[in-house]
């Protein structure tokens, strides 16, 4: 006999059922769909068509919420409003079928009524179900039909339809093979199964195969931005090259995960960019392919973000070209270049100096190198040479220094003095930390 | 003109790739072809990457970035940047990406011939531009390739003699480190009889 289950998750009640993310409502209806084809949204929990061995289910259910970090509270009742009751106001999880004494001790909120109703019901100081459940249907009429219809539904005198979230169906695509496949055969089968899918799915970004060789083994195919069939089909294979398969090869199936709804067309060279992309994250993992961002940050090996490319990414790829200062533009004085942590500092003063004495310059954009390496110690003396790896750099010149430091309450603070450094092997970022009075290569003008 | 010779001009120009430094478009009077790839054999500290990077600036920009050491804030360029773990998947990469008609810098210390004619077929079928930064000596086989050396000076503004394959001329630039600006010295070009290794 079908029942309702009722999945309250306490802790989102301050938040919009409908707010976007992992966890919203639909989201959750969708993952709930494991429990019951059944599943509907009422307010701010989700009531589910349960049937059979209610004990286990309820584990099961408070387990997997367990694990992925949410808290619910359950009730499973014989109307979807006793269930919603119970999980809510109740200490009951399952009420037997037929019991509907478990709803009378609760507040008249377990109802689902509204703010007028529930005013109008504290003005006669009904505050139990059981008090509402004494009084004449006569009686109740002047409350308004909304109680009698709350009331009714919970204790099964009324039907109660609740619309359940429709959820497409997954678009899936399989199949078995008689014999272990050779690798054309294989190419062709994921070609027309890829074919099957695109058939019915627009714009897929996110494809789930699942490979049966006695064992089950799965890997999951991501794309930037959508995709013809033939660059699916090429990602596809590629990693199944790569794989190493536990036995033959019985069957694969392909489960449309995600899909983007079709964007204009990207600008010149990016679609191309997309695809590039989709194959360099492939074999090489997206946390791989990045995008650098820049961090308010004075410690030049942590100012930079690296994160993975994004499909927003793609249509400005074409726009990396704006920030390069020089190269032929002409810049005004004060003018920024986009990208950089500094803007047009008025008056940073480096000292620049050689042998030959010393006089302060003015810059308008801090020194930084272009290669960013591991702090290597190295040898030097001040302000005549450098020793790095055994080789001799004469300093022709330096300019600094420019102290960067963090504040002592960080993990490890540093305190440095960074000196741009002119030698006759080229120009060098080093800098000395001052407690400890040792030098570092950190960079490259290159 | 000569029928002929416009149509070679035409062709010349149709697969053109634009220049963004007026200082080495001057140095390159052929132009620079789409699907090209040019070495640039200097030392690190030089300002070869420098140029690099603004040849790259006009087009969609990929860093193959081994060794995790390329810093933004230096060029004020936010490109595409993979980080391979290892030689050969940095060589898949460049392969895969010279395939497209973007940009592509690349620092690579070792690469025999078969690796760079892999290299070569890539871009040619990818159209786009191929900037690898080689170190000063050792094999190189590019169609296009600068040496670059820096001269040390105490001045802000970078002395770098750079010298050009296969037309070898040679010339001084000038870089600015702060605007990047590119300037060529004026003086004389000289075609250098000495190299050996071009």
């Amino acid at each position: 006999m079908k029942r309702a289950l009722c999945v309250w998750f306490p802790g989102r009640s301050s938040q919009l059922p409908n707010a976007p993310g992992p966890d919203s409502l639909p989201n959750l209806a969708e993952w709930c769909q494991r429990y019951s084809p059944f599943v509907s949204i009422a307010g701010d929990s989700l009531i589910l068509d349960v049937e059979g061995d209610e004990p286990a289910l309820l584990q099961q259910v408070r387990q997997d919420f367990q694990s992925k970090g949410l808290a619910v509270r359950l009730g499973l009742a014989d109307t979807p409003g006793a269930a919603w009751a119970v999980a809510h106001f109740g200490r009951t999880r399952i009420v037997p079928s037929g019991e509907t004494g478990a709803l009378l001790p609760l507040p008249v909120e377990a109802l689902r009524l509204s703010e007028t109703a529930l005013e109008a019901l504290r003005a006669f100081d009904i505050r139990r179900v059981s008090q509402l459940a004494a009084l004449p249907r006569s009686s109740l009429i002047r409350f308004g039909p909304e109680i009698i219809q709350r009331l009714e539904q919970a204790f099964g005198d009324q039907p109660e339809l609740l619309e359940p979230v429709h959820l497409p169906q997954p678009v899936r695509a399989a199949f078995t093979f008689e014999d272990p496949p050779d690798r054309s055969t294989l190419e062709f089968v994921i070609d027309e199964l890829v074919h099957k899918l695109t058939e019915q799915a627009k714009g897929i970004t996110g494809v789930q195969v699942e490979l049966d060789c006695g064992r089950s083994v799965g890997f999951a195919i991501g794309l930037v931005v959508p995709a013809p069939a033939r660059h699916l089909v090429e990602l596809i294979v590629t990693r199944l090259e790569r794989l190493e398969l536990p036995g033959e090869l019985q069957s694969v199936r392909l489960t449309v995960a995600a899909t983007m709804e079709a964007r204009q067309p990207l600008l010149f060279g990016g679609q191309d960019f997309s695809r590039l992309v989709d194959r360099l994250c492939n074999r090489l993992g997206r946390e791989r392919v990045t995008r650098p961002k820049l961090l308010p940050e004075a410690q030049p090996e942590l100012a930079v973000l690296w994160e993975a490319v994004t499909s927003p990414d793609i249509q400005n790829l074409s726009e990396n070209r704006v920030g390069v200062a020089g190269a032929g533009a002409t810049r005004r004085p004060g003018e920024r270049t986009p990208g950089l942590p500094f803007g047009p500092a008025p008056a940073i003063r480096l000292v620049c100096s050689s042998r030959s004495g010393s006089q302060s310059v003015a810059v308008t954009k801090l020194p930084r190198p272009l290669w960013l390496l591991k702090p290597e110690p190295i040898h030097v003396e001040w302000d005549t040479r450098i020793v790095r790896r055994r080789e001799v750099y004469v300093i022709v010149g330096y300019w600094g220094p420019e102290r960067i430091e963090t504040g002592w309450w960080r993990h490890s603070d540093i305190r440095r003095d960074y000196f741009q450094v002119e030698t006759d092997h080229g120009r060098f970022w080093l800098f000395r930390r001052v407690r400890e009075e040792d030098w570092f290569l950190h960079g490259e003008f290159d | 003109m000569p029928a002929a010779l416009q149509r070679l001009s035409e062709l010349r120009r149709a697969d053109s790739l634009p220049i963004g430094v007026p200082a080495i478009e001057r140095l390159l009077p052929d132009g620079l072809r789409a699907g090209s790839l040019v070495e640039w054999l200097a030392e690190r500290g030089s300002g070869a990457g420098t140029l690099a990077f603004q040849l790259a600036a006009p087009h969609p920009c990929i860093v193959i970035d081994r060794e995790r050491a390329f810093h933004p804030p230096a060029v004020g360029l936010s490109p595409v940047v993979v980080h391979p773990p290892n030689e050969r998947e940095m060589l898949w990469a460049l392969e895969q990406s010279l395939r497209y008609p973007v940009a592509v810098i690349a620092r690579i210390d070792r690469l025999n011939s078969s690796e760079f004619h892999r290299l070569k077929l890539a871009a040619r079928h990818g159209g786009g531009l191929g900037l690898l930064l080689r170190p000063p000596d050792g094999p190189a086989w590019a169609d296009v390739r600068f040496r670059v050396t820096p001269l040390a000076r105490r001045d802000r503004q970078r002395q770098l003699r750079i010298e050009v394959y296969p037309s070898r001329r040679t010339a001084l630039l000038e870089l600015n480190d702060e605007t990047g600006a590119v300037r060529l010295v004026p003086r004389p070009i000289v075609a250098t009889a000495e190299r050996a290794r071009a």
